[in-house]
């Protein structure tokens, strides 16, 4: 099974979309001007052409609302003189309102989605509103943290040195078990580059949080290709003075083996089209929900104070890829932000690609591990901050939704493996043991340390001690071969 | 948990809006031009410091970008373009007022400011026992000031559209203010010659209390951001018990030969008499039986200051539903409607005050936010209590009227004798 991916902008003629040989269905993506507005899936059954009447019928059927809000915030950025763009006679009879669905529905069908483009007063307004940025722009680092993936680094590097934003320094966090290859690409592209010996993701991105010279700091992943204007969208909602991160979306590089699919179907990375905000009340708000932080993004496409982050004592050790809960690093970070009343914004517009695994070995190995880091920072949330509701959704909703799919599966009404269902089930049982073994372990060491050196200086993160966030200095001490070239 | 209210006017650029710390939310009235368009609500922590104009954007897209773009595309934000402004006809504005100089002052700060090629003010000082708003509008000289020693606001009304010069009367009160294109978002109604009433749209001047947020929660005086024309076949199931949904009193104009023809207002109801409401509910139904058309029109503002504590609001609740069965209680008497409203009295209960009692009681009890059952109960009890106020009203008044009679004869006869 084979999904052929394309990407049409409502601005332009459309062109006319072939589905390719050896491929089962198209998945279009369509993009207003730079600003992606949604996918829809087509399956041209006999001449292999998307037609464009199916096309329209499939986007005004799942995105008009998306479009007419995209369109109203791009006529309000063009500022009044949109106002007078609009000729007399387009008066018309109705009003479009959502409780009127199908007639409004109708009305961009037929008037906005046309097939030689957004008609021209909605058309001058994005391209006037998406030519100007007037927010302001600070001085990011943007840091990849690596791990045996020379290869796919180099693509990394290359998207990232094509962004389109004004002063910003790459820097990758090299973790791997032979740092020969990635030093090589990195010495051939001339970016920053630092070695964190010992395994671990939260150790990587502790790393980069203290050695980015900048307040700002963005996350991006070595397997992902972000597009030019990623880091522009990234910084918008950073007018709100509250806000701590930004997250954007990641997108599917390429759909071409059952892994990759199956991924998709697990639910993927991308956290859908509308923006969206939490802060301080969203963790207040329910009684038997925990606040779902990890529907808030993924950690291949974040924007991050550092500050805030160090503050709070960096990433925990024991979360994130390579750790004793491979998964959940952010989504802690997240939490944390929010408990302490910042704002946490989700902006569809910064897109990032990513690749999935792509074999059904890696990508098994990849939800067991993503089980068990969720389990586990549910463990931790209700172990440290005494977050009740994340122990209800651990023994109560989790299991029903497991329950759930398991049956569904059973039924064939879904087309995600009934055995992935159970590699969950085991790891979120898992996951939540391994934390505490690791956080034991953490335990005594520190306590050996505390015995041999009784002077020593220590850092207390979570309920048990753990590693000093590390600085500078410490990393030089490590690695002396670091070196440092910045990128202009 | 004070909320702080604002308009912005996508017509004009933007501009950055600084909060305090003092609100928890933001309500933004957005307007394009004079014509309101919806609320854009948030809650400060999520918008920080300053709302800077990018933001703003994005949220009043969230919540009403389809009324956006249908604002733009519809230009709704024009004057009507068969509107000629030389035939706007002249308007006459009476503020009805007892006791209340400070906010009267406000309120007639902002009548002088009003965008309007002819109008009028009128202050009608109600039963006064001070002399305090004859003070007050001796500072302004355009006002015509003017006494009406019966106790009673459609007394108050009555007096007003006597005394007044213009074609048309624009009725609001003391405590609120209005907004500069008020009149004028009155005044293109009556371009059309069927037209005898338009009411208007009002919103809450300040939510500083939890009081003024619950009221506005309960409904408010806002009825809607379209534009509607009620016309004589056009009557609800509930009519004319339903005439709420035509406006409120704070923000109503009608033509000065509607009311000479239906002979005003109906003394026996309204603030201050017994039966303590409702006299603009009577007014609507009556022009509308009358065979006039009446328009509620959102592009004529007035910004109305809430009760301020809780222990006025649930007497304002208390008053509003005694003074609705009072109205009830006039109906019931109605020969034409037989005994079609007590029926409708059983309707509106079993709809409205069962559901809306039903939802709150839930809502409490799940500790949700809600509107406070107390405050629903203080009204049903009050209309219990109020379902007589009506007879009990109009006998005094009646009486009254006997009384002025023959007070006046004896002042003819004196007069004679001298």
């Amino acid at each position: 099974m084979k999904i052929q991916l394309e990407q049409i902008d409502l601005l332009q003629p459309w062109p006319r979309l072939m589905l390719r040989e050896g491929y089962h269905a198209v998945r279009v993506l369509a993009y207003v001007g730079s600003a992606p507005l949604g996918e829809v899936m087509c399956r041209p059954a006999r001449k292999r052409v998307v037609s464009q009447r199916s096309l329209r019928k499939r986007l005004a059927r799942k995105h008009s609302l998306t479009l007419l809000r995209m369109l109203a915030r791009e006529g309000m950025r063009a500022g009044p003189a949109a106002l007078d763009s609009f000729p007399a006679e387009a008066k018309t009879s109705f009003l479009l309102t959502w409780s009127k669905w199908r007639q409004t529905t109708e009305w961009v069908e037929q008037t906005l989605l046309l097939a030689t483009g957004l008609p021209a007063p909605y058309r001058d307004w994005v391209t006037q509103s998406q030519s100007q940025a007037n927010y302001p722009m600070p001085p990011i680092t943007v840091i990849v943290c690596t791990r045996d993936r020379a290869e796919q680094l180099a693509g990394c590097i290359d998207a990232l040195k094509q962004l389109d934003y004004p002063e910003f320094e790459i820097m990758i966090v090299d973790n791997s078990s032979d740092p020969l290859p990635t030093r090589q690409v990195v010495e051939q592209a001339g970016v920053t580059y630092t070695r964190v010996p010992g395994k671990g993701l939260s150790r990587a991105r502790n790393a980069g949080l203290a050695l980015a010279g900048t307040r700002w700091v963005a996350f991006t992943d070595d397997d992902c290709l972000p597009e030019p204007n990623w880091l522009r969208e990234l910084v918008r909602p950073l007018q709100d003075t509250n806000c701590a991160s930004v997250t954007g979306l990641v997108l599917p590089a390429a759909l071409e083996n059952a892994a990759e699919i199956t991924f998709e179907v697990y639910g993927g990375l991308g956290r859908g089209y509308q923006d969206r905000t939490w802060d301080g009340w969203s963790i207040r708000k329910s009684r038997y929900r925990p606040v779902e932080t990890w529907r808030m993004g993924a950690g291949a496409n974040m924007l991050i104070d550092a500050r805030r982050v160090m503050e709070l004592g960096g990433y925990d050790l024991d979360l994130g890829a390579g750790a004793a809960a491979p998964c959940s690093e952010d989504t802690d970070v997240w939490y944390q932000l929010l408990r302490h009343g910042h704002t946490i914004r989700y902006t569809p517009r910064a897109v990032v690609n990513h690749h999935h695994r792509s074999s059904p070995e890696a990508l098994r190995r990849q939800i067991y591990a993503y089980s068990k880091g969720h389990a586990a920072y549910h463990w931790r949330c209700f172990w440290v901050h005494r977050d009740y509701r994340s122990m209800l959704h651990l023994l109560y909703h989790m299991p029903k939704w497991f329950r759930k799919n398991a049956k569904m599966g059973m039924a064939g009404q879904t087309k995600y493996p009934f055995s992935l269902v159970f590699l969950e089930v085991r790891g979120t049982i898992v996951g939540p043991v391994a934390y505490t073994v690791a956080k034991a372990k953490r335990l005594g060491r520190s306590i050996i340390e505390r015995l041999r050196h009784p002077a020593g200086n220590r850092t207390a993160m979570g309920p048990v001690a753990a590693d000093p966030v590390p600085t500078p200095a410490h990393y030089d001490a490590v690695d002396d071969r670091k070196q440092s070239v910045r990128v202009a | 948990m004070a909320a702080r209210v604002l308009q912005v006017d996508l017509s004009v650029p933007l501009a950055p809006i600084s909060t305090s710390e003092r609100y928890a939310a933001l309500w933004i009235l957005v307007r394009v031009g004079r014509r309101p368009i919806g609320w854009a609500r948030v809650r400060r922590a999520v918008v920080g410091k300053v709302v800077m104009p990018d933001m703003l954007q994005s949220i009043i897209a969230e919540q009403l970008g389809l009324a956006v773009i249908d604002a733009f595309r519809n230009r709704q934000y024009e004057l009507p373009a068969d509107g000629d402004a030389s035939k706007l006809p002249s308007m006459s504005v009476v503020v009805c007022t007892r006791e209340h100089p400070d906010v009267l002052d406000r309120q007639i700060q902002s009548l002088m400011r009003l965008d309007y090629p002819n109008y009028e003010v009128i202050v009608v000082d109600n039963a006064p026992r001070t002399n305090g708003t004859r003070r007050v509008c001796e500072k302004y000289p355009r006002v015509r000031y003017v006494v009406e020693p019966r106790k009673g606001l459609d007394y108050a009304r009555n007096t007003g559209w006597r005394v007044a010069r213009n074609e048309v009367i624009a009725y609001t009160d003391d405590d609120a203010c209005v907004d500069p294109g008020w009149l004028l978002g009155l005044g293109y109604n009556y371009l059309d010659p069927k037209v005898k009433a338009c009411t208007g749209t009002t919103y809450p001047l300040e939510l500083e209390t939890p009081a003024q947020e619950y009221f506005e929660r309960y409904g408010g005086m806002q009825r809607g951001f379209n534009r509607k024309v009620y016309r004589p076949g056009t009557w609800n199931a509930f009519y004319p018990l339903g005439s709420g949904r035509f406006g409120a009193g704070v923000n109503m104009s009608i033509r000065r030969e509607t009311l000479e023809k239906m002979g005003g207002f109906d003394d026996a109801l309204d603030v201050g008499s017994i039966a303590r409401g409702c006299g603009d509910l009577d007014i609507f139904a009556r022009v509308i039986k009358d065979g006039g058309h009446l328009v509620y029109d959102p592009c004529a503002i007035v910004w109305h200051q809430h009760r301020k504590t809780m222990s006025q609001l649930r007497r304002q609740m208390f008053d509003y539903g005694w003074g609705f069965c009072a109205y009830v209680g006039k109906y019931a008497y109605d020969l034409e409607l037989g005994n079609q409203s007590v029926k409708m009295l059983r309707r509106w209960s079993a709809v409205w005050g069962k559901k809306r009692l039903r939802k709150n009681a839930s809502e409490a009890l799940r500790l949700r936010p809600h509107f406070p059952v107390h405050l629903i109960l203080a009204e049903i009890w009050g209309g219990f209590l109020g379902l007589r106020a009506y007879k009990r009203s109009l006998r005094r008044v009646q009486s009254e009227a006997v009384r002025e009679r023959v007070i006046a004869q004896q002042d003819r006869e004196r007069a004679q004798a001298a």
